[in-house]
């Protein structure tokens, strides 16, 4: 990676377009990544990121658009193009009856890796991934977290200029996750510029210098987090835990002055390798009880009386009360109306 | 070199997962016995080929050709013998492919032979049943040249002459033995030796023999059913994109995945040969076997593209593979001798690879050379290509 030059415009994406039959998942998106950022593509789920990516490298031809990597097209110079990239996709793209080791040799094979450079860049990517010690184990008996391991060590033996990682902590434990999230930071760091999407809205937050929202294939707002959050303006969120929910609480909490937007967070217990798992993010209140209403307010000071109020004449039973600065989540409120959760 | 990595890839897998080793390799072995044993015993013989026995001669050599298709035991496992008394009738039965073939002794045949004229025997043969054909005319020149060589004896020799009453029957089957003997031992009947070798291998040919053949082929083209999951399976569990995005070009993934369809029918095929040549098959040239494995494999290779090609889910690939390979094993005959088809359908054993491939290790088993099996081995690289062309212009890879 001698002709880094940190800064200078690495993936260069310009009114991309793809649509299937009537449908533009992805609708006209530009942006550009620089050499040593780490680049969020945070959206819902359905809103493009995997058709964008898939573009960006060379996987479905674009409708209409360019993209440029180290400044070869995607459409002239795939070969290129593909060379200087390393994939994350969003399913573990493993052969589950091989051992991780011996997936990692044949995915290393396939960037042209060979002899002791292979077994090297198999050790350190085996290192990396944390799972030295169960190299030698089939994919298939590994939990979801190490499989999603073992799939990004997959997409970084050749030491790739750019490493693009498709929702890579989709399905997996808390401990799993922190790993992942290191381990970008970590690759980040020795150099690799990363382009991660995710529909989590704080790991983006925690690993990218930079973030698109996308949603409905359009790219909604574009800059560091920073320069995001002030787009929501002065608005705080007021965040209600409360036991169970009232009919009608709702829209008079949209009634009420001074409030944006109001949404409701259920917990969800969902189906997850078997087992069911309490998904973290579900509610920003931690996996407790009861559901989460979040009210967006330019004056939380004055609002938070009246929302507790709104709520008690309903007879809605309130564990606790929050207020916090806005977040990517608000953002996305701010500018869609809708939450980034399904 | 991707390629290559990819077929080894492959073949890594199906050999791990047990399903596909007993589907491609357990159920043929089982089915060769459980067929082979219950249609008569493992060593019992093919069925037999349908001839007729036009004897014209009114003397004892003619009755000595013909009688061996009645009497002699090799003779008559291997064909069905029927005398007829009309050689037209015989041309006529052979030609609307009742009869595989028709041996015709001429008027005249022992007095000729007798006083040292050559005379000739007349050989109708049906054309589309090449194997049986080939056998049969192997064992009448066999005969001929027994005879001929009888005489020859007969005539060198004045001792046979004078010591044996010709008109004796039990008599003279000796005496052509001794006079053959004689002849062979000076060397002056060399062509007679191939000839023999031919007719005596072709009467080894058991229902063990048969459904080895017959069942390795046909499980050669499931070979081609697991090779279309495969791709399948890879579009679903993202590792095809996956590879798409590495530098590995399309050719050479595809080619990876031809190399493992290829890879396993190659283990399956040394895997079957040594489980049967251990219950005694004796398969023959190793070079012809060579040749028509990997034909069949390469077709069976193809097929897997062309299924992937047409078929998009694993349930799809699984009842379109099925149909055909089925429809191939039933119609070249991997279930049942091809000759015992009713004649309007044999031709149909044409427009299968087991066909092909079948008759051409049957004919490699009754002695056949590589040569002789050469048409048989370019329409099965023939049908590879084809399937093959098919297969990739229409295949998604997405
Ligand atoms: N191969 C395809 N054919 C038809 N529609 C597709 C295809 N791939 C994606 N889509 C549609 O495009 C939209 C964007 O999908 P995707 O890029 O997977 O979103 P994300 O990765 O952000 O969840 C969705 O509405 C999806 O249904
Ligand atoms: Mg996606």
């Amino acid at each position: 990676m001698s002709d880094v030059r940190p800064g200078a415009d690495l993936v260069v994406v310009t009114d991309l377009v793809k649509r299937f039959g009537q449908n533009a998942a992805v609708d006209g998106v530009s942006l550009t990544i620089r050499e040593g950022e780490v680049f969020g593509l945070l959206g819902p789920n359905g809103a493009g990121k995997t058709t964008a990516i898939s573009m960006i490298s060379c996987l479905i031809a674009p409708t209409g658009g360019t993209v440029t990597v180290g400044g070869f097209s995607v459409a002239n110079d795939a070969s290129k193009v593909k060379k200087a990239l390393g994939i994350v996709p969003q399913e573990i793209a493993l052969y589950p009856t091989l051992t991780a080791l011996e997936n990692l040799r044949f995915w290393g094979r396939m960037y042209g890796l060979s002899g002791a450079l292979l077994e090297e860049r198999v050790a350190e990517a085996l290192e990396t991934a944390g799972l030295a010690d169960r190299a030698k184990e089939r994919v298939e008996t590994y939990s979801g977290g190490m499989k999603r391991r073992i799939n990004i060590a997959a997409g970084i033996m050749h030491h790739p200029r750019l490493l693009i990682m498709d929702e890579p902590t989709v399905g997996i434990d808390p401990q799993s996750r922190n790993h992942i999230l290191e381990t970008v930071k970590e690759l980040n760091k020795r150099g690799m510029t990363v382009l991660y999407t995710s529909h989590y809205m704080e790991e983006v937050e925690f690993l990218c210098d930079r973030v698109a929202i996308v949603d409905h294939g359009r790219v909604i707002a574009c800059g560091t987090v920073e320069q995001l959050k002030r787009l929501v303006g002065d608005e705080n969120v007021i965040s209600v835990r409360i036991a169970s929910i009232p009919d009608g609480v709702m829209e008079s909490l949209r009634e009420l002055t001074a409030v944006d937007s109001v949404t409701l967070h259920v917990p969800l217990l969902k189906e997850r390798d078997g087992e069911p798992v309490q998904d973290s993010d579900v509610s920003p209140a931690g996996a407790g009880e009861g559901v989460t209403i979040e009210v967006l307010s330019r004056d939380s000071g004055a609002v938070i009386a009246d929302v507790v109020g709104v709520l008690g004449r309903a007879g809605a039973h309130v564990l606790a009360v929050d207020v916090r600065e806005p977040n990517l989540e608000s953002v996305f409120l701010h500018l869609t109306g809708t939450s980034l959760r399904d | 070199m991707r390629w290559f990595h990819i077929g080894i890839r492959d073949l890594t897998i199906t050999v791990r997962d047990k399903a596909s080793i007993g589907i491609l390799i357990g159920m043929p072995m089982i089915l060769i016995v459980i067929l082979s044993s219950a249609l008569g015993g493992m060593s019992a013989n093919l069925s037999k080929t349908p001839v007729a026995i036009v004897n014209l001669d009114q003397g004892t050599v003619g009755a000595q050709v013909t009688d061996g298709f009645f009497t002699d035991g090799q003779l008559s496992d291997l064909f069905l013998a029927r005398r007829l008394h009309s050689p037209e009738e015989a041309r006529s039965l052979v030609a609307s492919g009742e009869l595989a073939g028709a041996l015709v002794v001429p008027l005249d045949f022992s007095k000729r032979l007798n006083t040292g004229r050559p005379s000739v025997l007349t050989l109708y043969v049906d054309p589309g049943r090449e194997i049986a054909g080939t056998v049969f005319r192997s064992v009448a020149e066999s005969l001929s040249t027994r005879v001929s060589a009888a005489s020859v004896a007969a005539r060198t020799s004045a001792y046979y002459v004078t010591q044996l009453r010709l008109e004796d029957p039990t008599l003279i089957g000796r005496a052509i033995g001794q006079a053959v003997a004689s002849a062979s031992a000076t060397g002056a009947l060399s062509a007679v030796g191939v000839a023999e070798t031919t007719a005596v291998r072709g009467a080894e040919l058991s229902y063990l023999s048969y459904y080895s053949g017959g069942m390795s082929v046909m499980f050669l083209m499931f070979g081609s059913m697991f090779g279309a999951f495969s791709l399948v399976r890879e579009r679903d569990q993202w590792t095809l994109p996956r590879m798409l995005m590495t530098p590995a070009a399309r050719t050479e993934i595809l080619g990876g995945k031809m190399a493992g369809v290829f890879l396993v029918g190659a283990v399956q095929s040394v895997v079957l040969y040594a489980f049967t040549s251990a219950l005694g098959v004796k398969w023959g040239d190793p070079f012809a076997l060579v040749l028509i494995a990997v034909s069949t494999v390469s077709a069976a290779t193809g097929l897997a593209i062309f299924i992937a090609a047409v078929a998009k889910t694993v349930r799809a690939v699984s009842g379109l593979a099925q149909m055909l390979i089925q429809f191939m094993a039933a119609v070249g005959g991997s279930f049942f001798p091809v000759a015992q088809f009713p004649v309007w359908m044999q031709p149909l054993h044409y427009a299968s690879v087991n066909g092909w491939a079948i008759d051409a290790v049957l004919a490699v088993m009754r002695g056949g050379s590589a040569l002789s099996v050469m048409p048989n081995v370019l329409a099965l690289f023939g049908i590879a290509a084809a399937f093959f062309a098919v297969g990739s212009w229409r295949l998604r890879w997405e």
